[in-house]
C-alpha cells in the first residue's frame, strides 16, 4: 500500500465514521475482494460469499460508531466475516468449509485437480483444524493473527496446525 | 529430526511454495501438498476477485437511512381483495414462463443455480436471478423484467385456483412490471397479485401502480397491506410520516394523521401513500373475513365465517361442532386438522381463524342432524369465504344387532361411521332395546356412509356402503361375531390331580370345574381374554398368552366361519397346595423359647408361586411351639427368631408336599465342624461359595435344614443345632447345578460340639481370593455382595464377611475369571481375576452411583 492510498483510506475512514456513504463505498471497494475471498474459502459458495460479504460491510456500517481506529481494519472485518461465516454454516447445518461441490464446473487441469484433492482432504478434517489451515495458508495469516482472530491461545493454534498438517500429510502419503 | 521439526519443515515448504505462486506437482507427497495449497489459494482468489458488491452495499446503506419500522398491525382488508400470498424462499410454481436473458441469468433448480443465456421457456418451479444485465420474463397474462442481481420467484399453481400468475420479488434494484393493466415499479421484497391488489412484506422500498389504484411507499422491515376494499386507514407516526391519500400529500411531524382509503374493487379510487421517517403504525379496519398477517407465525392466515341452520325450518342452530381437516394446505406451519366446538352461536354464525392458505374440508355436526361436509379453498381470489351450512335431520336407519346365532342383543351401541376423532359423542348414535333393535336418526342423505355396532361382550362390526335417498329409511341387520370359547382342565400338585368344583371366572360370568377338573365357557372375543381360577380367597390368572407357545394368542384369527366361535384351550395347574409348618423352639438347655417372635421368609420357590406375603411372623406359645397354617408347599423357607433388635437365624425348612412339616430348632445349640478334603489327593479342599451354598445338614428327626459356613481353609461349621442325628450333604434338588459333589455322611450331635469330620469332595479346583473393597475415599462400604456367572448360565450372588477395613475373602472355582462386587448406592465394580495371583490382596474401589 502506498502512502498516498493509505492516507486516502484514513480520510475515507474518518468520512465513513461520520456516515458519509461515498467514503464508505471507498472502504468497501478497498476491502471487498479480500473479505469475499475469505468468505468464499470458508463457505465454499460464491453466492453465499457474496451475500456474507455484503453482511460484513453492512455490519461495519452499523457499527461504525463503535469502531475505534485501533489495530487493522482488516482484522476487524475478518473477525466479523468469520462470525458471519460460522453462523451461515451453522444455519446451513454444514460445518464444512470448502465444500467439494465447488469444483463442479471447473476445468480439470493438473493444478486444479491438485487443488480439488486438497479441498477434499481439508473437507474431511474437523472444522477447527480446517479453519487453521485455511487461515494459515490460504489467508496467509501468521499464527499470532490466527490466535487473535479465532480467540484461541497461541499454543492451541500451534497444536491445531500441527495436528492438521499431520493428518493432511497422512492423507497424502497414503 | 523429530516429527515436530518435520512438520515445521512442511509448514515452511507450503509457505515458500505459496510465496512463489508455483503449483507444479513434484515427486514427494509434501511437495505435492505444498503445490496443492498454492493452487487452491490461487483458484479461490480468482473467484473472490469476481465478487463486486460495492454498489449494492452502498445502495442498501443509503436505503437504510431513515429506517421506518413497522406497522404494528397488518390487518385487514376483505378477503376477496387479498391477491397476494407469501411464500417461503424456495418453493414457487409456474407454467409456461418465457425468459429472455441476453446477458445471462441463473435459474434455481433442484438444489442449485443453473446458468442460462438467451431465450428459453420453463415450467415449475422457478426462481430466476439475473446475472449482469436485466432479464425480461413473461408468462400468460403478465410480463416483467428483472434488474441485475435480482431474484424473482413466480407462482401459478393450480391448487391456488388462480387464473393468473403471482409473483414474488426480492430485488436490490428497481424492477418494472406489467401485470395486465397495471404497471408498477417495485423494489425490495414483496408479493404482487395479478389483479392489482398489493401487499408488501418486509423490506418494501417503493411501489407505484399505473392506474392510480395503489401507491404505498414504505418501509424497510415493516409491512403494509393495501386493498381497494379497505375502508379506512389510520396512521400513527409519532416521529413523522408522509401520507398521500387521493393524491394529496400530508405531512405529519408528530402525532397521528388519518387518511381515508375509500373505494371498492369495482370502482378503485383509494390511494394510500406512506413514507415513514422513523416509525409509523398503520391500522386498518378489519373486513368481515379474510387473510391477516400473523405476527408470531410470520405468515398469512385466513379466517373463515359461516352460518349453520336447520335445512327444513331455516332456524339457526346454535350448538354444533366443526371438524376441519386440511386437504392441501400451503402455509408451512398452519395447524392442519382441528375440531372446534361452538356453543351459543349467535344466529348460527361462526368464525374460525388462523387457517393456512389452501383447501380445507369442513364437517359440521349438530345433535339430531345429519353431518354435513363441505370443502372450501382459502386463497387470495376466492370471494369472501363465508359458508352457508344447512343441516338436515337426515335419513333414518333402523335395524337389529344380533349375536352370531341371530339372537338380538340388548345395549349394543350403533354409531354413524365417518365420525372419528374428537367430538364423537355428537355423532348420531342409538342403543338397541331388549330385542336388539335400534333406530338411528340423522344419517346423511344422498351419499354413502357406514354404521358401526358395538357391544361390550360381543365385539363390534361395521356395515358399509349404506346410501339413503331423501326421506328414505333403511333396515339393516348387524351380526356381532366375537365370541371366544375357552376351555381346559384345572389340576393340582405334581401328580396333576383334577381340581373339582373350583370356580373359573370369565368376563361377567363364571363356571365351575366338573368332576374331571374340566371347564369351558364363552367369553367376549378379545386380544387378551381374562379368565381366572378361584381357590378360596385367591384368584389365579389363566394366561393364554403363552399357549400355545408357538402362537401368541390371536383368537380372532381362528374364528370358524359357521359358528363364529373361536376356541382356546388352557389347562391350569394350581401352583401350590397349602401345608402346615410347625415345630418347637428351645434353648440349648432344652427350656422352651416361649412367647418368642419367629420370622419366616421364603427363599426358594420351586413351585413358582408368588410369595407376596412373606416374610411373615408368628409367636411361639408357652411351650415354645410355633405353627403356621396355609403356607404354600413346594417352597423353601428360612426361620429366624427376633429377640429385641436382634435377628438370629435358626435354620431352614423345605416344604416339598402339602402336609404338616415339623422343624424344631435350638437357640444357641451345638456346633458341628469338619473339613472338606479332595477325594483324590486327600488335601483340604476349600469349597466355592456356590457349592457351600448347597451343602447342608438335614435333621433326621424332622424337616429342619441347616446351612454350613465354609471357610477358606477348607473347613466348615454348622451352628445352633439341636441335639440329634443329621445327614450332611447336598440339599435342594439335584438338577440344580453345583460344581462339586460331596460325600454324604450321617452324624449325630449329642452334646454341644461335634468336631473333626472329614467330607470327601470331588469337584472343580477352587481358589480363594482376598480383596479390600472400599469407596473412593478409602472408607468401608457396607453390604458388598459378590456376583459371578455360572459357567453353565445364570449368575449367583452371595454375601461375604467383611472385615472392618473392607477386606473380604471369597472362594470360587478357578474357571471363574470375572466377578462383580455390588453394593447399594454404588456402581458395580467388575474384577478380572485372570492373570492375578490369589495371594495378593486386590484393591477394589467402588464409586458412588450417580443420582438421577
Amino acid at each position: 500500500m502506498t502512502v498516498d492510498s493509505s492516507d486516502r483510506l484514513d480520510a475515507a475512514m474518518d468520512g465513513f465514521k461520520q456516515g458519509d456513504p461515498d467514503c464508505f463505498q471507498e472502504m468497501v471497494e478497498h476491502h471487498q475482494q479480500s473479505i469475499a475471498t475469505f468468505c468464499l474459502r470458508y463457505v465454499g459458495s460464491a453466492d453465499a460469499a457474496c451475500d456474507l460479504t455484503q453482511e460484513v460491510f453492512l455490519t461495519l456500517w452499523r457499527e461504525r460508531k463503535r469502531y475505534r481506529h485501533r489495530g487493522k481494519l482488516k482484522s476487524f472485518l475478518l473477525t466479523i466475516a468469520r462470525n458471519r461465516c460460522l453462523a451461515h454454516l451453522k444455519r446451513e447445518r454444514k460445518v464444512v468449509p470448502l465444500r467439494p461441490e465447488m469444483d463442479r464446473r471447473t476445468a480439470e487441469s493438473d493444478s486444479e485437480l491438485l487443488g480439488r484433492d486438497l479441498r477434499h482432504s481439508i473437507h474431511r478434517l474437523q472444522p477447527d483444524f480446517a479453519e487453521v489451515l485455511i487461515l494459515r495458508y490460504l489467508e496467509d495469516m501468521d499464527l499470532q493473527e490466527i490466535a487473535e482472530l479465532t480467540e484461541q491461545p497461541l499454543g492451541t493454534v500451534k497444536s491445531r496446525l500441527h495436528r492438521a498438517l499431520e493428518q493432511l500429510r497422512r492423507d497424502w502419503h497414503d | 529430526m523429530t516429527e515436530h521439526d518435520d512438520l515445521q519443515a512442511l509448514d515452511k515448504a507450503i509457505k515458500e511454495r505459496i510465496a512463489k505462486g508455483e503449483n507444479r506437482c513434484e515427486q514427494s507427497a509434501d511437495e505435492k501438498l505444498a503445490a496443492a495449497f498454492s493452487s487452491l489459494r490461487q483458484e479461490t482468489a480468482n473467484q473472490g476477485a469476481k465478487i463486486n458488491i460495492a454498489s449494492q452495499v452502498t445502495a442498501r446503506v443509503q436505503r437504510r437511512r431513515g429506517i421506518l419500522v413497522p406497522m404494528r398491525r397488518w390487518i385487514p382488508v376483505a378477503a376477496a381483495a387479498m391477491a397476494v400470498l407469501f411464500f417461503g424462499q424456495q418453493a414457487l410454481w409456474a407454467k409456461n414462463i418465457k425468459i429472455h436473458a441476453p446477458g445471462g441469468a441463473q435459474i434455481w433448480t433442484d438444489g442449485g443455480w443453473e446458468s442460462v443465456k438467451g431465450d428459453l421457456q420453463v415450467d415449475t418451479p422457478l426462481r430466476l436471478r439475473s446475472d449482469r444485465d436485466p432479464v425480461s420474463i413473461s408468462a400468460p397474462e403478465w410480463s416483467g423484467s428483472i434488474a441485475s442481481r435480482s431474484v424473482v420467484g413466480i407462482a401459478n399453481e393450480k391448487a391456488l385456483d388462480l387464473e393468473r400468475g403471482q409473483i414474488r420479488i426480492n430485488t436490490e434494484s428497481p424492477i418494472s412490471l406489467e401485470l395486465g393493466a397495471i404497471r408498477a415499479t417495485v423494489q425490495g421484497d414483496m408479493g404482487v397479485g395479478s389483479n392489482g391488489e398489493i401487499a408488501m412484506t418486509n423490506k418494501v422500498r417503493a411501489m407505484t401502480a399505473g392506474i392510480g389504484v395503489v401507491a404505498i411507499v414504505a418501509i424497510y422491515s415493516g409491512y403494509v397491506v393495501f386493498s381497494g376494499e379497505a375502508k379506512s386507514m389510520r396512521i400513527d407516526a409519532p416521529a413523522g410520516a408522509i401520507v398521500d391519500a387521493s393524491g394529496e400529500v400530508k405531512r405529519t411531524d408528530l402525532g397521528s394523521a388519518e387518511g381515508q382509503l375509500a373505494g371498492s374493487r369495482s370502482e378503485p379510487k383509494g390511494v394510500g401513500r406512506l413514507v415513514g421517517l422513523t416509525k409509523a403504525v398503520a391500522e386498518m379496519e378489519e373486513g368481515p373475513t379474510g387473510g391477516f398477517w400473523d405476527e408470531d407465525a410470520q405468515t398469512v392466515r385466513f379466517s373463515l365465517g359461516g352460518e349453520v341452520f336447520d335445512a327444513q325450518t331455516g332456524v339457526p342452530i346454535e350448538d354444533f361442532d366443526v371438524d376441519l381437516s386440511g386437504l392441501a394446505v400451503r402455509s408451512f406451519d398452519a395447524p392442519q386438522d382441528r375440531s372446534v366446538h361452538i356453543a351459543d352461536a349467535k344466529d348460527g354464525q361462526f368464525r374460525l381463524s388462523g387457517l393456512g392458505l389452501g383447501r380445507w374440508s369442513l364437517l359440521v355436526r349438530a345433535d339430531g342432524y345429519a353431518p354435513s361436509r363441505q370443502e372450501v379453498t382459502l386463497d387470495a381470489v376466492t370471494a369472501d369465504p363465508y359458508l352457508v351450512v344447512p343441516l338436515s335431520q337426515g335419513g333414518r336407519v333402523s335395524g337389529t344387532v344380533t349375536d352370531w346365532k341371530g339372537k338380538g342383543l340388548q345395549d349394543a351401541t350403533v354409531i354413524l361411521g365417518d365420525c372419528n376423532g374428537k367430538g364423537k359423542e355428537r355423532c348420531p348414535t342409538a342403543k338397541t332395546d331388549a330385542k336388539g333393535t335400534f333406530i338411528l336418526v340423522g344419517a346423511p342423505e344422498e351419499r354413502p356412509f357406514s354404521i358401526q355396532a358395538h357391544h361390550p361382550r360381543y365385539g363390534f362390526a361395521d356395515h358399509h356402503n349404506l346410501q339413503l335417498g331423501e326421506g328414505e329409511t333403511k333396515h339393516v341387520t348387524i351380526q356381532l361375531s366375537g365370541i371366544l370359547k375357552v376351555m381346559g382342565y384345572v389340576y393340582q400338585g405334581k401328580d396333576k390331580k383334577p381340581v373339582v368344583g373350583t370356580e373359573v371366572r370369565g368376563e361377567e360370568q363364571s363356571t365351575r370345574t366338573d368332576e374331571g377338573g374340566y371347564y369351558e365357557m364363552l367369553i367376549p372375543l378379545a386380544r387378551h381374554p381374562e379368565v381366572q381360577v378361584v381357590t378360596g380367597t385367591q384368584t389365579h390368572p389363566v394366561r393364554f398368552g403363552s399357549y400355545p407357545k408357538n402362537r401368541s394368542v390371536e383368537p380372532i384369527q381362528w374364528v370358524e366361519a359357521d359358528t363364529h366361535v373361536a376356541e382356546l384351550q388352557k389347562d391350569f395347574l394350581l401352583a401350590q397346595e397349602s401345608a402346615v409348618l410347625t415345630g418347637r423352639i428351645s434353648y440349648a438347655n432344652n427350656t422352651p423359647a416361649a412367647e418368642t417372635k419367629v420370622e419366616i421368609s421364603n427363599h426358594m420357590g420351586w413351585a413358582q408361586r408368588e410369595h407376596e406375603t412373606f416374610p411373615e411372623q408368628t409367636v411361639t406359645d408357652a411351650d415354645g411351639t410355633y405353627r403356621i397354617e396355609g403356607i404354600p408347599a413346594h417352597a423353601g423357607y428360612i426361620l429366624r427368631v427376633i429377640q429385641g433388635d436382634e435377628k438370629r437365624k435358626l435354620g431352614t425348612v423345605v416344604i416339598d408336599e402339602p402336609r404338616e412339616v415339623v422343624a424344631d430348632f435350638t437357640i444357641g445349640g451345638g456346633t458341628i465342624r469338619g473339613q472338606f478334603v479332595d477325594s483324590q489327593s486327600g488335601e483340604s479342599f476349600p469349597l466355592s461359595q456356590d457349592s457351600c451354598g448347597r451343602f447342608g445338614a438335614m435333621s433326621q428327626k424332622d424337616d429342619a435344614i441347616y446351612w454350613a459356613r465354609c471357610l477358606d481353609d477348607g473347613s466348615f461349621e454348622f451352628r445352633d443345632m439341636a441335639v440329634g442325628a443329621y445327614r450332611l450333604g447336598l440339599i435342594g434338588p439335584e438338577k440344580l447345578r453345583v460344581d462339586a459333589q460331596f460325600e454324604e455322611q450321617v452324624v449325630e450331635l449329642t452334646g454341644s460340639m461335634l468336631d473333626g469330620l472329614e467330607i470327601s469332595v470331588k469337584g472343580d479346583k477352587t481358589a480363594t481370593w482376598t480383596a479390600r473393597i472400599t469407596n473412593e475415599s478409602g472408607r468401608f462400604v457396607p453390604g458388598v455382595m459378590l456376583r459371578y456367572h455360572y459357567s453353565l448360565g445364570g449368575s449367583r450372588t452371595s454375601s461375604m464377611d467383611q472385615a472392618d477395613d473392607g477386606t473380604v475373602k471369597f472362594t470360587i472355582t478357578t474357571d471363574q475369571t470375572q466377578v462383580y462386587f455390588d453394593a447399594p448406592g454404588y456402581v458395580s465394580a467388575e474384577l478380572d481375576l485372570s492373570n492375578r495371583d490369589p495371594s495378593v490382596v486386590i484393591d477394589v474401589k467402588l464409586s458412588l452411583a450417580k443420582k438421577r
